[in-house]
């Protein structure tokens, strides 16, 4: 587990697939451990030298301040550490956002649209929309993906 | 020396003229030849293997091609992966589909399939690429004229086309990016020409066995509703609306089909109803891009073999009248 944390951080595996690590972050102590280390690790590394419990008691004390918890606010929240950490990139934010989401917040920082639009869709959502583009839009030599989607589907 | 500069200030303009006109008539040659491609895979008889690559993906199919009175008949088997029969009579086309234990029987509506890729009017074509000649190689033991299809704009992929030198068959196409990386490619292993006009492989492989059931969830009804996709990209156009009954959804989802005569867009469009998730973002699997979002409580989902330019435009455009 901590191995497949490890490449996540890392930004070595789709973050699209990795449910279960952050499930397992959420769920067990070490497994949040892990992921603070690991985030504290491959800064030193990468020269971008940040403390790691400086966001934690960022956040914390902003979650203190609006114990409402409106979605609005927890917005401004992920912004704020969005500027203290603006070497990363747009993409890898929104693995720690989802995390941090997971953390203090709860799940409905995803459905503010400013995160879903520019989100990437699940790998199953669409299927049958495509499935069905390539049974009856002319022209199409996907065709024969169809056996795929089928597949996938079954 | 004065006199020879002269000489090639006052050959320049001839040799640009001439570079112009040849690639004009050239053009015009390139064009004829695409016409030729394009009546050929539906007039000539001709059984072959050819093989359709996307991505990771791989399928091998065999195709029987024959033209009687009028009619084209054909049929494709797939050999990789899960057995299906796909036949066509005219713009009829019959699937026979095996799923587990039984065989479900797909009706669907014509579609250019390969080799009959190319629509028969080229006019939208002329409109959205220019050919250009490549050259000449073979393919599955056959001589080909090479041409590369190149958009007027990057809202649609450049496609390249070997036309069989002596029959004009579509012998190969492929799908390439902006970058010149292929998407997808489709192309005859081997083939060759029947002189036969016998039918009696007009048939699929009956698997005693198993129940043959006909598919029914969905159902292809014409229709026209308050749905306006305002300023569609260049050169692509509503070809057809179609209602489908997917099974589980309470209300029918509409689609709607764009072309540019040879790329082509689905627009999917239904209520969204208690307990359903919006689908919100984008996604790209070889040649194929989603576009996904919500609109005044409906969900709408385009999906095309386009760039993620196309599909996000046209997304983007869709109102609905009052």
């Amino acid at each position: 587990m901590k191995q497949q944390l490890s490449a996540l951080v890392d930004g070595e595996v789709d973050v699209e697939r990795c449910e279960h690590i952050f499930l397992a972050a959420k769920s067990t102590g070490e497994v949040a451990q892990a992921w603070r280390d690991y985030h504290v690790i491959r800064d030193v590394i990468r020269d971008d030298c940040w403390v790691e419990s400086e966001m934690t008691s960022r956040i914390m004390a902003q979650l203190d301040d609006e114990p409402t918890m409106l979605a609005p606010q927890a917005m401004a929240a992920a912004d704020k550490v969005t500027h203290i950490r603006p070497r990363l990139s747009k993409y890898s934010w929104s693995i720690a956002a989802s995390v941090a989401a997971a953390f203090f917040v709860g799940m409905f920082v995803l459905n503010q649209p400013e995160v879903t639009a520019t989100m990437q869709i699940a790998d199953n959502d669409t299927d049958e929309y495509v499935v069905a583009h390539h049974n009856y839009a002319p022209n199409s030599a996907t065709y024969y993906m169809h056996n795929v989607a089928y597949n996938a589907g079954e | 020396m004065p006199s020879k500069y002269d000489f090639r200030r006052a050959c320049l303009p001839v040799l640009f003229l001439a570079a112009i006109s040849q690639t004009v008539v050239a053009e015009e040659d390139l064009w004829a030849t695409m016409q030729k491609t394009a009546s050929a895979a539906r007039e000539l008889n001709y059984q072959g293997l050819f093989v359709y690559h996307n991505g990771a993906m791989i399928r091998s199919v065999q195709i029987t091609h024959i033209y009687e009175g009028g009619r084209e008949f054909t049929r494709n088997v797939v050999l990789d992966g899960r057995p299906r029969e796909v036949f066509s009579e005219g713009d009829d086309i019959v699937i026979f589909n095996a799923k587990n234990d039984k065989v479900v029987i797909e009706k669907r509506r014509g579609q250019n399939l390969f080799p009959a890729m190319l629509p028969t009017q080229l006019y939208p074509l002329k409109q959205n690429y220019k050919l250009k000649f490549v050259g000449q190689e073979r393919i599955a033991g056959r001589l080909a004229q090479v041409i590369d299809m190149i958009p007027n704009d990057n809202l649609r992929y450049q496609y390249r086309i070997w036309s069989d030198t002596e029959y004009g068959l579509l012998l190969k196409m492929s799908m390439l990016d902006i970058e010149g990386h292929t998407l997808e490619q489709i192309g005859f292993n081997q083939v060759a020409m029947l002189h036969t006009k016998d039918l009696d492989w007009f048939q699929p492989k009956i698997d005693a066995t198993k129940p043959y059931v006909m598919d029914d969830t969905t159902d292809l009804t014409h229709t026209v509703d308050n749905l306006v996709v305002a300023n569609l990209p260049t050169g692509y156009k509503k070809v057809d609306q179609i209602q489908l009954k997917v099974p589980g959804r309470t209300a029918p989802v509409q689609q709607l089909i764009f072309s540019d005569g040879l790329a082509s867009v689905s627009l999917f469009v239904e209520p969204m109803v208690k307990g359903m998730q919006p689908r919100v973002g984008k996604k790209s699997m070889g040649s194929t891009n989603v576009y996904a979002h919500v609109l005044n409580g409906y969900q709408l989902v385009v999906v095309g073999e386009v760039p993620a330019q196309t599909v996000e435009q046209i997304a983007q455009q869709v109102t609905f009248k009052k």
